[in-house]
């Protein structure tokens, strides 16, 4: 777009003011800033947006059609100046920045302080130094799998069983990683495989009930902050011991849960689906559970791949009679 | 620092990684079938939902009404329309109240 003259390659040079067009691909349409507009100072900028605008007529129909976040998310991909207007026009928020990733990351920092705590604690009690205390979350930053490794510690199994342990509780992630890839930007992938290693059940469900597509920038905010939250309250459970408050603890607890709900309703709200989705991946998972069927870390994983593949097979035999039946 | 532990971290930390960086870095730019494409967008909330439940019913060990009554407290804070920071803190508060009371 950008190697055009200052005349508009679409309306072949008819029209020098500002505007849109909307070009339809696989399905969606994608408005299209024109080379000319690209080119413009901000200082021109400024006097359309005056005037209100005066975009093409047929990207503002088709602006109607499509929700807010979904031009935002399309906008993200026209960089520069053309991007930023076409935010601006659109009136969302991108989850883009840095700070929006931090901000996102405070109920996640806040749920993690009690789970850390009480990590730092027990790997006290079992013999842990600081050091390695805190080693373990700096590398191993996974709460779930630090707890039972301490646990097998404590009994004295072996390091071999300990990794491979850690290795099936952990074999969700791979899951959350395969679907959060639909949703995040294109990048490097050394840039990707750095805020990989942030993926937890906390950081991902933030990330992935996201409406917008996400950007490198958000995921490293939103991971720093965990992280941080995580490793700092390592040490501090390990330097002060028993000394938690129990009420502090009792109430700590529901944190991490209640956040998980906090990001579930609103989308459960909006669409059926997702409650069906959640609600059967719940019982699969505490169906599993209780019964002692598989063992937690592949509970979740076989509970929500089950749930997910039945629950789109059910969408898709809903939409396929649709069709005959419209047809 | 005990080398032993050492090495232990470092080989959960490695067996941690790999299955959070593969998806993330290979599979760019792979376009997948649509059907399962859905399938991967599924995943967030069946996720949730198999992370709340049973967890959250045993927050407080084996003792469950304390795990019921926060379920029920955020539930009923997140359908308010409350934002998350609002649910995971009032989640907090109404807990460690009912705890003290308790």
């Amino acid at each position: 777009m950008r190697e055009d003259s200052s005349f508009c390659k679409f309306c072949e040079g008819k029209r020098r003011s500002f505007h849109f067009h909307g070009i339809r691909k696989g399905g969606r349409t994608l408005p299209l800033s024109c080379a000319f507009f690209l080119k413009m100072r901000r200082k021109y900028l400024l006097r359309i947006r005056k005037k209100g605008g005066l975009a093409c007529p047929f990207f503002f129909e088709e602006r109607k059609k499509e929700r807010p976040a979904k031009i935002a998310g399309i906008a993200k991909e026209f960089r520069g100046l053309g991007g930023k207007a076409l935010r601006m026009m659109s009136g969302t928020r991108i989850a883009g920045r840095f700070l929006d990733g931090i901000q996102d990351a405070v109920p996640i920092a806040i749920g993690y302080i009690p789970i850390a705590l009480t990590y730092g604690f027990i790997a006290k009690s079992t013999g842990l130094s600081l050091g390695e205390c805190l080693l373990m979350s700096l590398f191993v930053y996974a709460g779930a799998s630090q707890y039972m490794a301490l646990d097998m510690i404590g009994k004295h199994i072996g390091s071999l069983e300990i990794i491979f342990t850690t290795f099936i509780v952990n074999i969700r992630h791979f899951l959350m990683s395969a679907s959060l890839n639909e949703k995040v930007e294109k990048d490097h992938p050394l840039k990707k495989a750095i805020y990989a290693f942030g993926v937890t059940d906390e950081t991902f469900s933030v990330a992935a009930v996201k409406n917008e597509k996400l950007t490198t920038l958000y995921m490293y905010g939103l991971n720093v902050l965990a992280y941080f939250s995580w490793c700092l309250f390592s040490a501090v459970g390990f330097i002060i011991g028993s000394n938690i408050p129990g009420v502090f603890q009792d109430g700590m607890s529901i944190a991490l849960y209640a956040m998980f709900i906090g990001l579930l309703v609103p989308s459960m709200k909006k669409s059926g689906k997702v409650l069906f989705l959640a609600g059967s991946a719940a019982f699969l998972n505490s169906f599993f559970q209780f019964y002692r069927i598989v063992s937690p870390g592949w509970s979740i994983v076989i509970a929500t791949l089950a749930a997910s593949v039945f629950v789109e097979y059910v969408f898709w035999l809903k939409r396929k009679r649709g069709k005959v039946r419209n047809g | 620092m005990d080398s032993g532990y050492v090495l232990l971290i470092i080989g959960m930390g490695l067996v941690t990684f790999l299955p959070r960086a593969i998806p993330l870095t290979v599979l760019q730019g792979i376009k997948f079938p649509p059907f399962l494409q859905e399938v991967l967008k599924n995943v967030p909330y069946a996720i949730l939902g198999a992370l709340i439940f049973p967890g959250i019913f045993f927050i407080d060990g084996e003792n469950v009404l304390l795990g019921i009554i926060g379920a029920l407290g955020a539930f009923a804070l997140a359908f308010s329309g409350a934002n998350v920071i609002v649910v995971v803190i009032g989640s907090i508060i109404l807990l460690s109240a009912v705890s003290a009371l308790i």
